[in-house]
């Protein structure tokens, strides 16, 4: 088994499957920093004109009218009995500032997680699509049969590409992160919006923690799927099928069965549980019946086991069509 | 089938030679019957064997974007051979040179020549190249010829599955002939050809020559402007015959049959399920070890 995964190692290494999903992770990674410099970039010239002009009457607005307002503030808060009294008349009505006229510009915090956490979506298809191509390439190749009269145990097959594939699905997804990653910190830094960095590491290790587990999930997801289907485009077509009847169609027509989907027990597992809202109805003594939405909850805990429980009925069934039937 | 030298394994298309050897190497399976490789059962007990057979299944398949080394580099690193050993066969083949380009950008008698190098990774005691020759140009199928030829003189069982028939008895010490998924004959090539030997006569009063040849037993056809003896090998019992018959024969000659001839005439007489018939070999080697 040991020399059946070093040469499964070798074989990831060198598959242009494993690069050419990096190289597309890394430029999907690179969009996101893309994003985030628009994001954050400093207002042009214009703009900061523009707000300066707009700032401007804003000022000869409040100059105007500051006095009558603060008179008339004080005169109801001396009037009301229980005014809060958390901030005077004066606090109330500030002067106008320029930060208010110049568009947002997310910190650091915000850009990350804006720009930085939906790369878990990008790397599960990227690594859904190199798990089957790992599998499926050998298959439509016939370098599978070749493989077969050096490693005829099939089981052994099936686990050793798996691991090696989970091997190889580690550093694309690590690469990719850091892409993103550093790249967005440089292009805050870089346009000076830092800002208040409390949780920027945590959100870094929250969203590398789900996209990892996203990312092996979905590469043993692509691997018992082409184990068992043997077939690139039967496994892209099974997985469309999926995703529009069941993911998509199947909620529409049987509201409850949204707690099921894996998109559901998906987003539990990566967002630390996740909510669905239904509308239930129940009878009324007056109205005969009354309907509202109803909200459910799906712990992460569930998610997690509902992704494990597939996982390892798709790679089961996946290996065992493997063991029994004949290979070209 | 014998240990040592070549074996071919014909038959026509759709006989069921390939579907026998992939069985015998567990690509597929069958639904009924045993097999059995260096006296162990397959598919059930072939990673035992595993080792010692190297196989080329129809065409040669590899990843199509590693090169020839590196294909051969992931196969010897499964079954734990160094990978120096990987260069050595490369260079056997007469691959080294172009061992660096990708393997779908090599010519068919190219990736022949990688998949025989693959099989050589093992070492193997058994080889078994179906179809070897298929699209290869006519020095291409003389190189496999003389790489099977050599493989067997090393002390190597080689297992050529072929219907080119011309070839094989060329090369192969002894043949097994199937068709419709039964074997129809197997021994020694000598064996399977003797005893299909003609005598062929021209004689001035062909009528008067046939009366006297049948009267003997043998069997008689006229061919053009000659006639074929059958049954009696020996020339000079026919010319002797003809000769108290007092007809004189112009030419005598022995006219053998080749291999082609014998899987025509057995395949010609098979009918659905096909009829079995075999040679007792005698040739040492089959009363002895078996590679299988």
């Amino acid at each position: 088994m040991r020399a059946l995964l070093r040469a499964e190692l070798m074989r990831v290494r060198s598959r242009s499957a494993v690069w050419g999903t990096a190289v597309v992770l890394v430029i999907a990674a690179l969009g996101f920093v893309v994003a985030a410099w628009d994001d954050t970039r400093p207002p042009s010239a214009a703009a900061v004109a523009e707000a300066h002009e707009r700032l401007d009457e804003a000022v000869a607005s409040w100059e105007e009218g500051h006095d009558d307002w603060v008179a008339r503030c004080e005169e109801q808060a001396a009037a009301v009995p229980d005014w809060d009294d958390t901030y005077t008349c004066e606090e109330l009505n500030p002067e106008p500032v320029l930060e208010v006229f110049l568009p947002y510009r997310p910190g650091l915090v915000e850009t990350l997680h804006t720009r930085f956490a939906p790369m878990t979506f990008v790397v599960l298809v990227g690594l859904l699509v190199m798990g089957t191509v790992l599998v499926s390439g050998d298959f439509t190749s016939g370098a599978m049969g070749t493989w077969l009269t050096f490693a005829p145990r099939r089981g052994r097959v099936v686990a050793s590409r798996l691991l090696a594939s989970w091997a190889a699905a580690v550093p694309v997804v690590l690469v990719a992160l850091a892409c993103a990653g550093l790249g967005i910190a440089t292009v805050v830094a870089l346009h000076d919006a830092v800002g208040d960095t409390t949780g920027a590491l945590g959100e870094v290790a929250a969203t590398t923690g789900r996209a990892l587990s996203a990312g092996l999930w979905a590469t043993a997801l692509g691997v018992g799927l082409a184990f068992g289907l043997r077939h690139g485009g039967l496994v892209a077509g099974v997985v469309v099928w999926w995703v529009a009847a069941v993911e998509s169609a199947l909620p529409l027509v049987v509201p409850p069965a949204r707690g099921a989907t894996l998109a559901t027990n998906l987003a539990a597992w990566t967002d630390g549980g996740t909510t669905y809202t239904l509308e239930e109805c129940v009878p009324d003594a007056t109205l005969g019946e009354v309907c509202g939405d109803v909200v459910h909850g799906v712990s992460q805990a569930r998610g997690g086991l509902v992704l494990l429980v597939v996982a390892v009925v798709v790679v089961g069934l996946g290996a065992l069509s493997f063991r029994v039937r004949d290979v070209p | 089938m014998p240990a040592g030298g070549v074996h071919g394994f014909l038959g026509p298309n759709g006989s069921g030679k390939t579907t026998t050897i992939r069985m015998l190497l567990g690509l597929a399976r069958p639904d009924s019957g045993q097999a059995h490789v260096f006296g162990v059962p397959v598919p059930e007990r072939l990673p035992d064997v595993v080792g010692r057979i190297g196989a080329i299944v129809e065409q040669p398949k590899f990843v199509p974007t590693f090169s020839g080394r590196r294909n051969l580099q992931v196969l010897a690193a499964a079954i734990d051979v160094p990978a120096t050993h990987v260069d050595d066969v490369l260079e056997r083949v007469g691959l080294t040179e172009r061992a660096r380009d990708p393997f779908r950008r090599f010519s068919l008698g190219m990736k022949q020549r990688l998949a025989i190098a693959a099989t050589l990774l093992k070492d193997p005691d058994l080889l078994i190249f179906d179809e070897p020759t298929n699209g290869l140009d006519p020095a291409g199928i003389r190189d496999v010829r003389a790489t099977m030829r050599q493989l067997a003189d090393e002390g190597r069982t080689v297992l050529v599955s072929s219907h080119i028939l011309a070839e094989v008895q060329q090369v192969a010490d002894t043949v097994s002939i199937v068709a419709r998924g039964r074997l129809l004959a197997s021994g020694p090539v000598a064996e399977l050809v003797r005893g299909r030997e003609q005598v062929r006569v021209v004689v001035p009063d062909p009528a008067a020559a046939t009366d006297a040849l049948v009267r003997r037993g043998w069997g008689v056809r006229p061919e053009g402007g000659a006639l074929l003896v059958a049954g009696e090998p020996d020339s000079g019992a026919v010319n002797r015959a003809l000769a108290d018959a007092g007809v004189y024969a112009s030419e005598v000659g022995v006219v053998r049959d080749d291999l082609e001839s014998v899987f025509l005439e057995l395949t010609a007489h098979v009918g659905v399920g096909g009829t079995e018939r075999r040679t007792r070999p005698t040739r040492r080697g089959f009363a002895g070890r078996e590679a299988s």
